[in-house]
């Protein structure tokens, strides 16, 4: 069953001169409990395609043509009050930059709560608690109690970043689009978050569309992989295939970039 | 900072600096104590690598050292007169109201350059340097990409010819192409300038190829320091040979 389904997506901006074209005609579907990898060149394109997916993208400034059919109804066009039905419940975001996503007011047991509190109304205030407090718990923070207490610039990166993975896992999403959600985490870290997203997908078939710069993360989470480069999709395929035999001149760089360590 | 003039091949040298944060939890005051007690020294013109677990204390090092983070006790010395940084979250370091252009012209004000013209030009340059173009100028850093703004940050920590630089994870947003283009530029730096550079890094791979010299900092202590193919080769420390088999680097 499609879950997803991207179709000529194409994002360009009015805000300068020029109209610039940052996306352009990009197409993909997903599957219920299919984990996608998605790479590319930096500045290529691939979180604007996220925020589109997720129903973020300002309406102001910027057009976006194409169509986005995620559960039978298309995000770029449905009205505000619907996406945010979605947002947080069926699909949430583990954003790029979680010191922006955060809100630096807020201690980070209430921002982890949120989408409970939205989405979930039935449960009780220690509920609540219980279920975010066991989130932080699974994303290997040591002192969750302390970190439940906290405001986001008391974290360090790679803390906020388990922060923002807890508070997007909470309401069990169907779809969870991921940026880039361990470049701040130390291998022993990032390699526990992989083992946690990866029986979350095996148990509660949650999708994972995985936006990521690293390719032996890409190839150890994902069957199939999408390439981006200057705003298109220069090649796609099972991972395996894509980086083994890479087609493209920048996959291909890409595979060759990869640092090694000879001793 | 202390000017130590007998000693000028040393760029940084800390003695048993300590850090810890003081919270209201519940109406009590709790105390958490991040650094413990850290000695080390660093070279004129050696890349120092920094890695460990999240949370060790890498970030808090970096502040501590550019004076940003208050210490409780230790002291440190360090021979240069502008260390610049760049920070492990580049949107917050950016200022969102101003154009790249203008955040990267302002270094260059405040150093003196007078000729707009030349620092125009010295501006393109530095874009090109990090591989970005000239149309980025006159965007804001909300209209850029992560792996952009983080170049930008680099462009702009740059652009004065510090003699220390202090980069908290700053190739994390980036591919692997760019990352190389990247590192190879500040490899060239050094070498034409001889500056010095901390490197926080979690990838242990980029950070073998690239530093002289690296520390593995855990709860707060530095667990493991060495040169770079001693340490990889043959780690003491249980935490250390845990990170390089996690990173596949070495088999348990
Ligand atoms: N508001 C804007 N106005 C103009 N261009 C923009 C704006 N926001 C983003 N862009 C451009 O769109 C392109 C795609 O950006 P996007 O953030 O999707 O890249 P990305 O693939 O996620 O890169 P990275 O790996 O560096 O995070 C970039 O070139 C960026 O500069
Ligand atoms: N302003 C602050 N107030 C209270 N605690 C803080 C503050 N800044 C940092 N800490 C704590 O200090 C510890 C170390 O944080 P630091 O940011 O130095 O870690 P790090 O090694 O850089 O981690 P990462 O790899 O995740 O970036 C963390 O437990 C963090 O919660
Ligand atoms: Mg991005
Ligand atoms: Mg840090």
């Amino acid at each position: 069953m499609k879950i997803l389904s991207v179709k000529d997506l194409t994002i360009e901006f009015h805000d300068h001169k020029l109209p610039e074209r940052a996306v352009e005609k990009v197409s993909f579907d997903m599957d219920e409990g299919e984990v996608l990898g998605l790479v590319g060149e930096s500045g290529s394109g691939k979180s604007l395609t996220a925020m589109a997916i997720a129903g973020l993208l300002p309406r102001k400034r910027l057009n976006a043509f194409g169509e986005i059919i995620f559960e039978g109804k298309d995000m770029l066009k449905i009205p505000r009050s619907e996406l945010r039905e979605l947002q947080g419940d069926e699909l949430s975001v583990i954003f790029q930059e979680p010191m922006t996503a955060l809100n630096p007011t807020m201690r980070i047991g209430k921002q982890v709560e949120e989408p409970l509190f939205i989405h979930h109304k039935e449960l009780s205030d220690a509920e609540r608690k219980a279920k975010a407090l066991d989130w932080l718990e699974k994303v290997e923070l040591h002192d969750p109690e302390r970190v439940y207490h906290s405001y986001p610039h008391e974290l360090s990166g790679g803390m906020r970043q388990r922060v923002m993975i807890a508070s997007a896992m909470v309401s069990d999403p169907k779809l969870l689009i991921a940026d880039e959600p361990t470049t701040a985490l130390d291998v022993t870290v990032q390699a526990q978050i992989i083992k946690l997203l990866l029986r979350l997908n095996l148990k509660q078939k949650v999708a994972i569309l995985f936006i990521s710069h690293d390719l032996s993360l890409v190839k150890q989470i994902s069957e199939n992989v999408i390439v981006m480069q200057n705003g298109s999709i220069v090649e796609k395929g099972k991972t395996k295939d894509v980086f083994d035999s890479p087609v493209e001149e920048y996959t291909k760089k890409l595979v060759a970039a990869i640092p090694e360590v000879r001793f | 900072m202390k000017d130590n003039t007998s000693s000028t091949e040393i760029m940084i040298k800390a003695e048993n600096i300590s850090v810890s944060f003081t919270e209201k939890r519940n109406g009590r005051k709790v105390t958490h104590t991040v650094l413990r007690e850290l000695s080390f020294e660093m070279k004129q013109g050696e890349i120092l690598g920094l890695a460990g677990e999240s949370g060790s204390g890498k970030s808090t090092l970096a502040k501590t050292l550019l004076g940003i983070t208050e210490l409780q006790c230790g002291e440190f010395t360090i021979n240069d007169k502008s260390p610049q940084m760049v920070f492990q979250d580049p949107f917050s370091a950016l200022n969102p109201a101003k154009t790249i252009r203008f955040i990267l012209e302002e270094p260059l004000k405040i150093s003196g350059v007078k000729d707009r013209e030349e620092r125009l030009k010295k501006v393109k340059d530095s874009l090109l340097s990090v591989g970005l173009e000239e149309i980025l100028l006159e965007r804001k850093p909300a209209e850029l990409s992560g792996g952009q703004r983080q170049r930008i940050c680099i462009a702009a920590a740059l652009m004065n010819d510090p003699g220390l630089l202090i980069a908290d994870e700053p190739v994390s947003a980036l591919d692997v192409t760019v990352q190389a283009q990247v590192l190879a530029l500040l490899k060239k730096l050094k070498e034409e300038r001889g500056f010095s550079i901390l490197f926080i890094s979690h990838d242990l791979r980029t950070m073998y190829n690239f530093c002289d010299r690296v520390m593995i900092l855990k709860e707060g202590r530095i667990a493991e320091q060495g040169k770079v193919e001693e340490l990889y080769r043959d780690p003491k420390d249980p935490y250390t040979k845990l990170l390089l088999e996690s990173a596949g680097i070495r088999q348990s």
